[in-house]
């Protein structure tokens, strides 16, 4: 049996885990989120548009921005059009569940927009009763979570079956985690389908890293003229020159979906690179070299 | 050393090229403006909701005073039900209590297989399905006489025991076996004791007259006392959309209010615009772009891996398509999507790993012998991890499959409201991705690309040490 599985001193990694806890949840409190409509259900406004008006003159975007500066909440605004008529409208979705001010949309459209003639908004609610996007995401979350602490669990039972592994296998899945969340955060995105998806991928990846990595640091051999320390040393320099590899092979991708999601346009190459970079970064940090060499080094002292 | 057939690399490359071409592309033949897809590739894939432009039909239900809350959550749980009867799994519905409307969402895209017109038309009607004596008729079309009077079925007293078509001439005629139950089964005999006692020593025959929805659909001839409560109904005008309706009339309870399609809005997906083309086209330069990288960090192993990534891609592709049109296919989300990264991430490690383990054993073994012991070190753990992924991913898909799956048959009911509404389609979608990529990631970029390998280095060409990444001078 190495050194690493036959440790003793188990409050010093007791209190080096209910550290890095804090740190998690402090990270995780902090993040403040705006709500999207894709997770808070929403309600919609319609404004038919006139026959006359030519859609293509209509810039979605500049309205959309007016319109949440004037209502100070976030909206996202479509035309759509209705098939059975061949009527173009105006969609505006509002998160939450609160009522809409249509008197300030109606003056909006009225003041800036009067050549569309709008003659009358209608409000319809989706998801009042908890609606699908709100639901699934919340749902998805937890069964994302779900389905990656059975495999964390899975494999741990078969390979390691040490409470110590599965401590650091949770401590390097909480800090990818909040690691993501923060990302989210700082760059001002909202908690939608995508920050979840991307928590559930940082959660199943950093625990698969990590597994790997106790793995290795489990079956370190200490030759005689050597400590622990230098010998798992060694071995997360291997481990990390692996991954350095993969990261790089991510970043690739990454650029490559920045390009092609300015080119086109499209939003959801860029939200991808945000997440895939995040998670893969997050994991990198936590999974092979911080907590793994941080655990080491406790084991050495 | 044990020799390794040259021929494997040959194959193994050749297969994942092919495969990738026929998976990521498909076989399409064009005929005027018409392009008929022979082998599915990634424009086939059925988008979701989040992906793809969508329908939302605003269903206003047909009444004069406002409905309540109840009665309005029992329609659309009812119309929840029909929409998954025809095999519609990606759906948003919801009501709207204020204006006593229901609104559903579904894709809308030429990869869709249901007719968005033919959902709108139908999905609201009250669905009502009844089997009178005779057939009897105003002008209008409504029943008169004995057939108003005298309802031998309805819906909650009907099954339809078996559906069959056969082409006659031109025309096409479909044959429902109806089997009918308790008092039915009992009027059904009393009505055909009836005709035939009417009916003795003339050569008159009396029917049995079908309705949906207060529309006459067809006739049965009734010539002898029908004991055992079964009747055929076979026309030649009853339309697929009509089997379809009766289908889905007899298995979902009756509407207590018909509602009426008051719009059809189309929709872009949310933040999605130009998603398909996009990710299409990122796929496509991020694979040369990584192929490039091995290439010049791991040489001919890192082709191998390309290689190996290409096969597996191709194959993802395919089953997401349903390649060779046998299969369905599956509806590809923002969330399949994770599951696709989440997979490749998995499985590209693994394969990084080997080309790692091979380039470290150059150091002081022959290329025959590093790509073996490579080989050995990496395909244990990884086919464990593998594995373990694989069964849980099955598990997850199976659980939480929408429609059959054991979560939304057995659990979902005993959940009280809101959580009952959810709708867990994009988490079997998670598990379905990330089981595909790793089953393929393992065939081809674990398994495929390190007997490739093992089998260039066979090659007396291909025997430096530095072509696998190793060092010059050893």
């Amino acid at each position: 049996m190495s050194k690493f599985n036959a440790i003793k001193n188990k409050s010093k990694v007791i209190v080096a885990s209910l550290l890095i806890l804090a740190v998690c949840l402090a990270c995780v409190f902090i993040v403040g989120f705006s709500a999207s409509p894709q997770t808070s259900g929403y309600k919609t406004v319609y404004a038919p548009i006139s026959v006359y008006y030519d859609v293509k003159l209509f810039d979605a975007a500049k309205f959309q921005g007016e319109l949440s500066e004037a209502l100070g909440t976030e909206v996202s605004v479509t035309v759509s059009k209705d098939l059975k008529s061949s009527f173009n409208f105006l969609r505006m979705g509002f998160p939450g569940q609160g009522s809409v001010d249509t008197v300030k949309i109606q003056a909006l459209l009225d003041s800036s927009y009067s050549e569309m003639d709008i003659k009358e908004l209608s409000v319809a609610n989706h998801g009042s009763y908890f609606g699908r996007a709100d639901i699934t995401a919340l749902a998805l979350a937890a069964s994302f979570l779900l389905l990656a602490a059975i495999i964390v669990i899975f494999l741990l039972v078969r390979t390691h079956g040490s409470f110590k592994s599965l401590l650091i296998v949770l401590l390097s899945c909480a800090i990818s985690v909040s690691f993501v969340l923060a990302v989210y955060s700082l760059a001002r995105l909202s908690l939608d389908i995508w920050a979840i998806v991307a928590v559930a991928a940082a959660f199943i990846l950093s625990a698969f890293s990590s597994i790997e990595t106790i793995s290795m640091l489990s079956s370190v051999k200490i030759p005689k003229s050597s400590s622990f320390e230098v010998a798992a040393g060694a071995v997360l320099i291997k481990n990390n020159k692996r991954h350095l590899a993969l990261i790089i092979g991510v970043f690739i991708v990454a650029a490559v979906l920045v390009a092609v999601g300015v080119f086109y346009p499209s939003q959801l190459c860029v939200r991808l690179a945000v997440v895939i970079l995040s998670v893969a970064v997050s994991v990198l940090i936590t999974a092979t070299a911080t907590i793994p060499a941080l655990f080491a080094s406790i084991i050495a002292k | 050393m044990k020799k390794f057939p040259k021929s494997v690399v040959v194959c193994v490359c050749v297969v994942s090229i092919v495969v990738f071409i026929v998976g990521f592309f498909g076989i399409t033949s064009t005929y005027g403006d018409i392009r008929t897809a022979k082998i599915y590739g990634n424009e086939e894939i059925q988008l979701g909701l989040d992906l793809e432009q969508t329908v939302e039909l605003i269903l206003k239900a047909d009444s004069d005073t406002a409905v309540d809350e109840n009665t309005l959550n029992t329609c659309k749980a009812i119309i929840e039900k029909r929409i998954q009867t025809v095999n519609i799994s990606e759906y948003e519905i919801y009501t709207d209590l204020e204006n006593s409307s229901i609104i559903l969402r579904l894709p809308m895209g030429a990869t869709s297989f249901y007719d968005t017109s033919y959902v709108a038309s139908y999905i609201g009607k009250t669905g009502l399905f009844e089997i009178r004596e005779s057939d009897s008729a105003d002008v209008d079309g409504n029943p008169t006489g004995v057939t108003a009077q005298n309802v031998i079925a309805t819906n909650k007293d009907i099954t339809i025991s078996a559906i069959s078509g056969s082409p006659i001439m031109d025309m096409f005629s479909y044959r429902l076996d109806f089997a009918l139950k308790g008092d039915a089964k009992a009027a059904l005999k009393a009505v055909s004791e009836k005709f035939v006692q009417k009916n003795e020593g003339t050569k008159d025959v009396d029917v049995v007259s079908y309705w949906l929805d207060g529309e006459k659909i067809g006739t049965t001839k009734v010539e002898s006392v029908m004991e055992k409560g079964v009747l055929t109904l076979q026309s030649m005008t009853i339309s697929s959309n009509d089997i379809q309706t009766i289908t889905m009339a007899l298995e979902t309870n009756t509407l207590p209010m018909s509602f009426k399609c008051s719009e059809v809005l189309s929709e872009k997906a949310y933040g999605a615009e130009n998603a398909a083309k996009a990710l299409s086209a990122a796929l496509l330069i991020s694979l040369a772009a990584l192929f490039v990288y091995f290439s010049i960090k791991y040489r001919l192993a890192g082709i191998l891996l390309g290689v190996g990534i290409l096969g597996a891609v191709g194959c993802v592709f395919g089953a997401f398509s349903g390649l060779f049109s046998v299969y369905s296919g599956t509806y590809f989300t923002v969330a399949s999507m994770m599951g696709l990264c989440t997979g490749l991430f998995i499985v590209v490690k693994q394969g990084i790993d080997y080309c790692e383990e091979v380039k470290q054993s150059l150091e002081t073994s022959s290329v025959q012998k590093a790509s073996l012991f490579a080989f050995s070190e990496t395909w244990k753990t990884s086919l464990k991890i593998n594995v373990a992924v694989f069964i849980v991913s099955l598990a997850v898909k199976v659980f939480f499959a929408p429609n059959s799956g054991m979560f939304v048959k057995h659990i979902v009911p005993m959940l009280a409201s809101p959580l009952s509404t959810l709708n867990f389609a994009n988490v079997a979608l998670f598990a379905t991705a990330l089981m595909y990529t790793v089953l393929f990631g393992t065939l081809f970029i674990l398994f495929g690309s390190a007997i490739a390998t093992r089998s260039a280095a066979e090659y007396k060409c291909f025997k430096k040490p530095v072509l696998f990444g190793g060092n010059k001078n050893v």
